[in-house]
């Protein structure tokens, strides 16, 4: 009511003037008019008529001049207004032009620290926000997840199961309207020398219904492709693969391909940039019941509870609660493995969102903290742009003032700093986001590799939050120091008190350069911690040596070869591969360490039981003669398998040196034997020949195992040979593309061979801290950079607006070396102080981070020591540099000056 | 229909407005009696509607206008063309001509239409 009224009055008090032009104009011209009649002849009274007749609705023309001439006042002011901006912006231009360092270290500093916070955002989004591409209403999808019940608690959920536990659910759970199966291979693509690796998804006949997306071309497959004993041989392709491997190849629907030796017909073609559910790129899909061939163990599968290899898909009904559908899974699930182990009988299921990272959690949640950490840079960098603005603001004060006492209102002059902020801060985002072009690309292709990214890394979203980002830092880092500086006063200044230095506004960037200089020191702290925990690992003692190790897998599956003759085809690939120029070692393995590994009961003679270890076990690898020295495996005492040991020889074993001690405390355990099984009498027993080093089996931290090797070719259970392991001479490049063309030599009929270094396998392992070591040292290395030039700037500025004072000291003969301190205590002092704050702020959040780090304290004495040396020492320079220049004034012309 | 009528109208007002001021600065009443005496008196157009005419253009940014003062004294509003105006003065009276003479053609004869051009040009 009060603003009505208000509005009213100002309504008021400006329109007379527009209303006035009116009236006058209009009784002018009738006064002429009227004038005119008169002249023609006509009486006063009768002319004033005519007048008034010819000119029409008196009333109306008033109101609609009136109107008329209000609107065009608008439109004046308005186009005045745009173009006052557009003078503003052309002086902001030419100021720049003027002092190109405070654009460089504005624009700079902004531009990285967005830069550096848009590719991050771009990198979470994708990993842990966004659903996969294609997939229809993807809020509705879940993924399962089941916590196994050990004895007396729960495990952590993970999300593989058995296909009858997947059976059971598929049948129907109330509250799912759809659960698929998936699972993971790499499958070879043709043969000889035109073969190529393709990733494939085994998808159960539910699955494209429940992604909901339809084909680019052909179909997808359906349940009626997944029918029992073997389904329908078809197959899915994507379009990357479609596109590079078939030469997008229109008539390729109908088309048979050969995937490790069996045919199987295109039916279908995904639509661009769909990748299922995956992260990783996906090249084909299949049917089930259709890989009978190509899965290891034939259909053993079908039944094997113990098979635990499937992805569990669901789609909840809508309006159905998340804890209600899965007790109902979990119902179903506990049901299929009633008579099973109540590890599984007893599980409980969970679901997750589709869109998180399907693989093991440790590289999303870095990436999490990484954007927290780029949000951090930022504020360093706004902390770093608001106290060059204040500067600025300093600096320009007597310019401002006597431009105020010339007459130009505050307001305008306002305006003018906000325009040049606006300015300045939209050339910053323009530069991050160019930097985000290139950092992203640079972040996939090196940190995320083998993810399934396409498309631009400035998208719309990363666009929106960038733009929301660099707002806010434009209020941080520009506003409010300007609101500041706008308080001049012109007469104080004009009289020269300006250079004397104010002290609320060294004050304010005092404490802009500590709030700076304390988040700095513990983002330097973060990236000591996880370069700490890369030292770590690269000196773990694995047990094997993985550099210049190597894997080659050859997948014989789908040749209905037996088991004598896939051991010999192996066998006569890793004698050529030993015969190679570089080659010291190669030999044929059953799982190797950090890829895969089996497990099973023991049973030693002469002991009622053996103690159970936290890490489980015992695990087992099947190997042969050249194994062990291919891994780099250490042997302890006793002797390596030989060409001695195999088929039909007495059956031996070496163990792990803990399973040894373990098992056998106080005595040697060469020569004793034990059991694989439960019941001894079954199979024939293994006489432990030799005792190895204790090795990783699967991860980089593993409570202790035990572990034994047996020999491949006495193995009594029906294994087949997975890999060869090969060891190369030290600095002898990627030996993958000449062992391919060393058997492809001899036989024509291989299947693409996958050569993995050792190097690669662990890198994947040890993702997440090299992922937080790398990027933690560029954004720690950027905001030392952008703090460095924050101190620098304090003390260049104090040095350049005490040039008097220290003149006069110096022509009073105060000695040099105390001028430089004098200059650079401030700074330093307050750099000193931020240092102590930043140790103490990285203490006290980083037990939090314990859990990303890998067997590092957050306490570190040595990450924390050197951390804070550096800053020290960085610290040091920045303010050293411009401290000298105070040694070099020139008494008489400091004092001469003004 | 009225709307329709009104469009012809503030077409052609706006072209002869214009006209009127092609000949130099000039106050509201001048205008409207150039206009009148152009004619003669045919249009039948009040004089407010002039002077509505007289500030839409004046807001198009076609008009100028500044307070002078008169013979007689009295304090009038002075109109003058802007560029803008005068240029689209010319594009008016072009297609203005153009659609005379396509109107001629069609009720009138040939012959008319060609006279008519021949004045204009």
């Amino acid at each position: 009511m009060a603003n009505r009224i208000s509005r009213l009055f100002r309504l008021a008090a400006r329109e007379p003037s527009v209303t006035d032009d009116v009236e006058q104009e209009i009784s002018t011209h009738l006064e002429q008019l009227t004038e005119w009649y008169r002249e023609q002849g006509l009486g006063p009274e009768a002319a004033r008529e005519a007048a008034r007749r010819r000119f029409g609705d008196l009333d109306r023309f008033r109101r609609q001049l009136g109107s008329i001439d209000r609107s065009a006042g608008r439109r004046r002011r308005w186009f005045g207004h745009l173009d006052s901006i557009r003078q503003d912006v052309g002086l902001a231009f030419r100021g720049l032009r003027r002092s190109p360092g405070y654009a460089a270290v504005v624009i700079g500093t902004l531009g990285l620290a967005l830069g550096a916070n848009a590719t991050m955002f771009g990198v979470v989004d994708r990993l842990l926000l966004q659903p996969p591409p294609g997939v229809v209403a993807p809020h509705e999808v879940r993924r399962i997840q089941a916590a196994r019940w050990f004895d007396d608690h729960y495990s952590e959920p993970w999300d593989a199961v058995s296909y009858p536990s997947f059976e059971g659910l598929r049948g129907g759970v109330a509250g799912l309207s759809r659960v698929a199966a998936v699972t993971q291979a790499t499958l070879s693509f043709g043969l000889g020398v035109e073969a190529r690796p393709a990733r494939a998804v085994f998808a159960s006949g539910e699955y494209f219904d429940l992604v909901g997306t339809a084909p680019a071309r052909g179909r997808f497959f359906t349940d009626a492709d997944d029918q029992p004993p073997s389904g329908t041989a078809v197959v899915v392709l994507s379009d990357r693969f479609w596109r590079t491997a078939l030469g997008a190849d229109p008539a390729a629907i109908g088309r048979t391909i050969m995937l490790n030796s069996q045919p199987y017909q295109v039916i279908g073609i995904g639509p661009e940039r769909f990748n299922g559910t995956d992260l990783e790129p996906i090249d084909l899909w299949l049917p089930f019941q259709a890989v009978g061939p190509l899965v290891q163990g034939g259909s053993e599968w079908r039944t094997g509870r113990g098979w635990q290899w499937l992805n569990l898909l669901a789609r909840i009904e809508p309006g159905v609660s998340d804890e209600l559908a899965a007790a109902e899974a979990t119902r179903a699930y506990r049901a299929a493995n009633a008579d099973f182990a109540p590890f599984e009988a007893r599980a409980t299921l969970s679901f997750r969102s589709l869109a998180a990272y399907s693989e093991s959690a440790g590289p999303e949640r870095v990436a999490g903290w990484l954007y927290g950490v780029t949000l951090i840079v930022l504020l360093i960098a706004c902390a770093n742009v608001a106290n060059v603005v204040l500067a600025r603001g300093i600096v320009r004060r007597s310019e401002t003032a006597v431009r105020q006492a010339l007459g130009i209102s505050r307001g305008r002059m306002f305006r003018q700093s906000l325009v040049e902020t606006v300015l300045v801060v939209g050339l910053g985002l323009v530069l991050g986001l160019a930097l985000t072009r290139w950092g992203g690309l640079v972040v996939r292709r090196v940190l995320l590799e083998g993810t399934a990214w396409d498309g631009d890394p400035v998208n719309l979203r990363v666009l929106a939050t960038t733009a929301v980002a660099g707002v806010l830092a434009a209020f941080l880092a520009s506003l409010w120091p300007l609101l500041r500086s706008a308080r001049v006063d012109p007469a104080t200044e004009l009289h020269g008190a300006g250079r004397a230095i104010s002290r609320s506004g060294a004050r304010a960037r005092g404490g802009l350069l500590l709030v700076q200089t304390t988040l700095c020191t513990a983002l330097v702290v973060l990236a000591g911690l996880f370069l700490r925990s890369i030292a770590t690992i690269r000196s773990l003692d694995l047990g094997i040596r993985p550099d210049d190790a190597y894997l080659v897998s050859m997948d014989l599956d789908g040749r209905n070869l037996d088991r004598a003759e896939s051991i010999r085809m192996f066998e006569w690939a890793a004698d050529r591969i030993r015969t190679m120029p570089g080659v010291t070692a190669a030999g044929l393995t059953f799982g190797a360490p950090f890829r895969s590994n089996s497990g099973g009961r023991i049973t030693v003679p002469g002991k009622d039981s053996i103690p159970r270890l936290e890490g489980g076990g015992p695990y087992y690898f099947a190997i042969g003669p050249g194994t062990l020295a291919a891994y780099g495996i250490r042997l302890l005492q006793g002797r390596d398998v030989g060409p001695a040991d195999r088929r039909g020889s007495a059956p031996v074993a070496l163990v792990s040196e803990r399973m040894a001690r373990t098992i056998w405390p106080n005595e040697s355990a060469l020569g004793k034997c034990f059991y694989p099984g439960r019941i001894a009498d079954s199979v024939p027993c293994l006489e432990v020949v030799g005792v190895v080093a204790d090795l990783h089996r699967q991860e980089l931290d593993e409570p202790p195992f035990f572990l034994y090797f047996s020999v491949l070719d006495q193995a009594t259970e029906p294994l087949l040979p997975h890999h060869i392991v090969v060891r190369m001479e030290p600095g002898r490049p990627n030996p993958a593309e000449a062992i391919r063309q060393r058997l492809l030599a001899e036989r024509t009929d291989l299947p693409f061979l996958p050569v993995q270094s050792y190097r690669e396998i662990l890198g994947r392992q040890a993702r997440q801290w090299n992922l937080g070591a790398s990027l933690l040292t560029v954004f720690g290395g950027l905001s030392l950079a952008i703090a460095a030039i924050g101190l620098y700037g304090v003390v260049a500025f104090g040095v350049s607006q005490r040039t008097r004072e220290i003149g006069l000291r110096a022509a009073l003969g105060a000695p040099p070396r105390r001028l430089f301190w004098t200059t650079v205590r401030g700074g330093m002092a307050t750099a000193a102080l931020g240092i102590a704050a930043g140790v103490g702020l990285a203490l006290l959040t980083g037990g939090r981070l314990e859990a990303l780090l890998f067997r590092t304290r957050a306490t570190d004495p040595l990450v924390l020591g050197t951390a804070a040396a550096v800053v020290v020492l960085v610290s040091a320079l920045a303010a050293a540099i411009p401290g000298r220049r105070a040694l070099r004034i020139d008494p008489t012309q400091a004092l001469r000056a003004d | 229909m009225a709307s329709a009528d009104f469009d012809l109208l503030s077409g052609t007002l706006d072209l002869l407005v214009l006209r009127a001021l092609s000949g130099g600065a000039q106050h509201g009443f001048g205008v409207t009696q150039w206009i009148r005496q152009a004619t003669l008196d045919e249009l039948r157009v009040e004089d407010g509607a002039m002077y509505t005419a007289l500030h839409r253009l004046e807001k198009q940014g076609l008009l100028e206008s500044e307070w002078g003062v008169t013979e007689n004294n009295r304090r009038a509003r002075y109109y003058t063309l802007t560029a803008t105006g005068r240029r689209e003065l010319a594009r008016d009276t072009a297609r203005w001509t153009a659609y005379a003479v396509a109107v001629f053609r069609v009720l009138k004869s040939q012959r008319e239409a060609i006279r008519l051009l021949q004045q204009t040009s």
